[in-house]
């Protein structure tokens, strides 16, 4: 596990009040947490939990009622934090009188990158996220996917040390939800720091190394996917080319040991994986139908 | 021209200005920290209002100091963009419309043709560029905050400071362009529309009855157009052949006539373009005192009643007259002779012959040796500029001749009398009513300083828009900015009576109770609780107001397009003060806005 901290909250809270200073909703409740650097850490919650109201904060959108929010360190509301940090809003509230070249150009020129830089920038992320033939037309006639795709790109044109992604996937169709998992793992290889909030907990599950749990702005449940997903009392076995004999001497054995047999057969593939499957297949033989046989595994 | 408000030499101006500008910004400063301290300290104690106050200060100085130029660039970009892509260009297009429909309703056939035409398009021009400027500058910001798209600008490493600035710049480029687009167009559509001329109907050329030594030797008459025709004088030197001529002023201008003769020895007469139309003239302005009826020097002439105090009246038939004093006049500047330029009011006490005007005497006199001579008799009418020149020799009272700069000035001073010659009837004068014509400036540069003035003010407008966006939404910043630029351009004389005090009737309460009583404004009201209470509610009234009046930006001052649609130069002090003004408002107007937006929650 990696030491450095590049997220800490201390105690905090957000209270949403109205135009008089009346209390309106407790958004967030003495948050303590702390995210290290390399980690893929997500924000688990049902709707109006508190996690994007972490993220603002985190942010600093929105000021802290009470307690604190650091990021690299540093105070929310330091703008420097930003020079190092990428973000990714939950629907891509972008310019849509821009197209995608001159979306990228106009967030690189707010680093303060060199002409040269922001072009080469430019060229590869919209490469990176399949935009390249839509790269001049405005954002306005983006469709809603490509629009998180350009989101994101803009999210990383600083090539930035920590990233905060508010849901995302949504929007996406299932290729770009999984082009979005792989790249988010690719910068975790990078060894990028990746918050993530999002209530598509497979999503989450896929791609974090830990989670926080929200609920009504109260800290739930943190630690690590695998140990806190991990069920102790039952053992899962996966075996290929076993043949009907071998499977009867396994029954025995469980048998013999006082284990109960919980369901022994063939294991189904995710949709997720069928759908891709077939596209693949579509884009790689055009015309034909794709193979409905199950998957051999 | 009429000038109300003299604007001062800059050097003269600027100390005191500066001064009164430190102490108003120092009271806004130290009003702002006061009520951040006292709003913090109401929600988390005093420890931590005093933290925020130093909080804010700190982060104040570093904002300002860390601002990135090619930050605020890309953000003027973005907002050159979005006023592009928001189709801004159809002010332009609008502007053209407006230029194309206008011969419906623009006469050239008057002697006002070209204050007409340039006050036409110079006032849309105002018009136009102020409301994009309005509109542009109020609702971006706040479109931003509810699109959230500004989340995406302020997680990057961007200042407040940097957002507030980069509008201002963007959006007074798109202004900057929208007013060099005017200025051109402007140009153009003046100098085509007014530029004319005739052809000499030599059919009619003919030798005038009874010509003198030095008069025309051919007269004739021009061809009509633009719907009118001018009188052609044609002059012949010693040997007899036509050099040249001029027409007759018509409609406020003339045109001169050059003479060209082919190899076949035919004559050709060429009408050339009009003089006097589109003018920068430079004047020179004397200081105006009056003689009364006793002869004794005073600095006002006679009210005739008129509400409108501007102008002094002298009575036609006394001792009553106006005296000009004029300083650092040099024979060598005008060789050939003195031009002497003036527009009076007129008042009468019976009508009189109604087409000649009123007969007034001009007289110059040496200041030192009170030496004077009848120098000219004109007869002045309203709104219309009467030109003499005084010749270098003059002829004096015995009859003897008169060199105009060795006897009539003295260490460069002149003083010229105007005195009323009708008895009964009256002339108004004001300082700037007659003038000495030092020369005339480009009329090109001159429009092009006009357009400098709408900039200054189109550039205010979208400081002041952006400002009001920072804490108010669209709507509520549009209403805010238009309040600002109404009583900003057009009540800032009568708030500044109404804080002096001068306006008759009281302040507002005081005018209610005229109001149901049905009072005169001149009478007192009786005494009594509901006065008192009426004058105390207008001190606070003026008190309010004049905070409003030391605060509000006088935009009209700004501008200087009376002087281009009158045909004067705009001096270069004018504009060092104007924008100087400009700045002055700008500094604060940026501060303003930048701390409003380092102190608020971008998200909701």
């Amino acid at each position: 596990m990696p030491s450095e901290v590049v997220i800490e909250t201390r105690n905090l809270s957000k209270v949403y009040r109205d135009f008089w200073g009346r209390q309106k909703v407790r958004a967030l409740k003495a948050l303590d947490l702390e995210v290290h650097r390399g980690e893929v850490f997500g924000l688990l919650g049902p709707n109006g939990s508190g996690k994007t109201t972490t993220m603002k904060l985190l942010l600093g959108l929105l000021f802290p009622t009470s307690g604190q929010a650091l990021v690299f360190g540093k105070s929310a509301s330091e703008v420097t934090k930003n020079e190092r940090l990428g973000y990714l809003p939950e629907e891509s509230y972008l310019y849509r009188f821009l197209n995608a070249e001159e979306t990228l150009d106009f967030y690189g020129r707010l680093f303060d990158m060199p002409a040269s830089v922001r072009r080469q920038r430019s060229r590869e992320l919209i490469e990176m996220v399949g935009l390249t033939r839509a790269r001049r037309r405005q954002l306005k006639e983006y469709s809603k996917g490509m629009t998180r795709r350009i989101g994101l790109a803009q999210a990383l044109i600083n090539d930035p040390e920590l990233i905060l992604l508010d849901e995302p996937t949504s929007g996406l169709d299932p290729i770009g939800i999984r082009e979005i998992k792989d790249l988010i793992l690719k910068l975790k290889d990078q060894g990028k720091t990746v918050v993530m909030c999002s209530h598509l907990l497979g999503d989450v599950q896929d791609v974090c190394d830990r989670i926080a749990i929200l609920h009504e702005g109260e800290l739930k449940e943190l630690g690590r996917v695998d140990s806190l997903l991990k069920v102790r009392d039952v053992t899962d076995i996966q075996v290929e080319g076993l043949s009907d004999a071998g499977c009867a001497e396994i029954k025995q054995v469980i048998e013999r040991h006082r284990g109960r047999l919980k369901s022994m057969g063939n294991p189904s593939t995710t949709l997720e994986e069928l759908f891709l499957r077939i596209v693949r297949d579509s884009e790689a033989r055009p015309g034909r139908r794709a193979p409905a046989e199950p998957v051999e595994r | 021209m009429v000038i109300e408000h003299e604007v001062p030499p800059f050097l003269d101006w600027f100390p005191g200005a500066f001064a009164y500008w430190v102490l108003v910004v120092a009271a806004l400063i130290a009003t702002g920290l006061a009520l951040s301290f006292l709003f913090y300290s109401a929600r988390r104690g005093p420890a931590s209002g005093l933290r925020e106050v130093l909080q804010l200060i700190s982060d104040g100085v570093s904002d300002l100091l860390w601002i990135s130029p090619r930050r605020i660039l890309a953000l003027a970009r973005l907002a050159v963009q979005e006023a592009w892509r928001r189709r801004v260009w159809v002010a332009i297009v609008f502007f053209w419309v407006i230029l194309a429909f206008s011969a419906w309703f623009l006469d050239s056939a008057t002697t006002e043709s070209a204050r007409l035409h340039l006050s036409f398009v110079l006032g849309w021009s105002t018009f136009l560029s102020l409301m994009v400027a309005l509109f542009m500058s109020v609702f971006s910001l706040p479109n931003d905050m509810a699109k959230k798209t500004i989340y995406t600008v302020v997680t990057k490493p961007v200042r407040p400071s940097e957002i507030v600035l980069g509008r201002i710049v963007g959006f007074g480029a798109v202004g900057t362009g929208l007013l060099l687009v005017m200025a051109a167009t402007s140009y153009a559509f003046v100098t085509l529309q007014l530029r004319h001329t005739h052809k000499v109907l030599v059919e009619e050329l003919e030798t005038p009855e009874g010509s003198l030594q030095g008069g025309p030797a051919l007269v004739s008459r021009t061809s009509r157009d633009m719907e009118h025709r001018h009188l052609v004088r044609l002059f012949k030197d010693e040997r007899g052949v036509v050099t040249g001529g001029v027409t007759d002023v018509v409609n406020g201008h003339s045109h001169e006539i050059t003479v060209e003769t082919d190899p076949n020895g035919q004559v050709r007469y060429a009408v050339q373009p009009p003089h006097d139309m589109l003018v920068a003239r430079v004047p020179i302005y004397g200081e105006l005192t009056f003689r009364d009826e006793a002869g004794t020097e005073t600095d006002r002439g006679i009210s005739v009643g008129d509400e409108w105090t501007y102008r002094q009246f002298i009575e036609g038939g006394t001792a009553n007259a106006a005296l000009w004093r004029f300083r650092g006049i040099d024979g060598e500047q005008f060789p050939n002779g003195l031009p002497l330029q003036m527009t009076f009011g007129v008042f009468r006490t019976y009508k009189g012959n109604i087409e000649e005007g009123i007969p007034g005497e001009i007289v110059l006199r040496n200041p030192k040796t009170r030496f004077s001579v009848v120098a000219a008799i004109v007869r002045p009418r309203e709104f219309v500029l009467n030109t003499i020149r005084v010749p270098r020799e003059l002829v004096g009272p015995t009859g003897g001749p008169v060199d105009l700069f060795k006897d009539l000035v003295a260490n460069g001073e002149l003083e010229v009398q105007v005195r009323c010659v009708p008895p009964g009837q009256y002339l108004g004068m004001a300082p700037a009513d007659l003038y000495i014509l030092d020369t005339e400036a480009s009329f090109r540069v001159n429009v092009a300083k006009g357009f400098l003035g709408i900039w200054l003010q189109m550039l205010l407008i979208t400081a002041i828009g952006v400002t009001f966006s920072t804490f108010l939404n669209g709507p509520v910043s549009l209403i805010a900015t238009l309040s600002t630029l109404v009583f900003g351009y057009f009540s800032m004389n009568f708030m500044q009576e109404m804080v002096q005090g001068k306006v008759p009737g009281g302040g507002p309460f005081e005018s209610l109770i005229r109001m149901v009583n049905q009072s005169n404004v001149m009478n007192e009201l009786e005494p009594g609780m509901y006065r008192t209470l009426a004058e105390a509610g207008d001190k606070l009234f003026q008190g309010v107001l004049f905070i409003t009046v030391s605060l509000l930006p006088d935009l009209q001052a700004l501008s200087d397009v009376d002087h281009v649609t009158d045909g004067f130069n705009i001096p270069f002090n004018n504009l060092l003060v104007h924008g100087t003004m400009a700045l002055g408002y700008l500094a604060p107007l940026f501060t303003i806005g930048y701390v409003i937006l380092k102190r608020r929650e971008v998200a909701k």
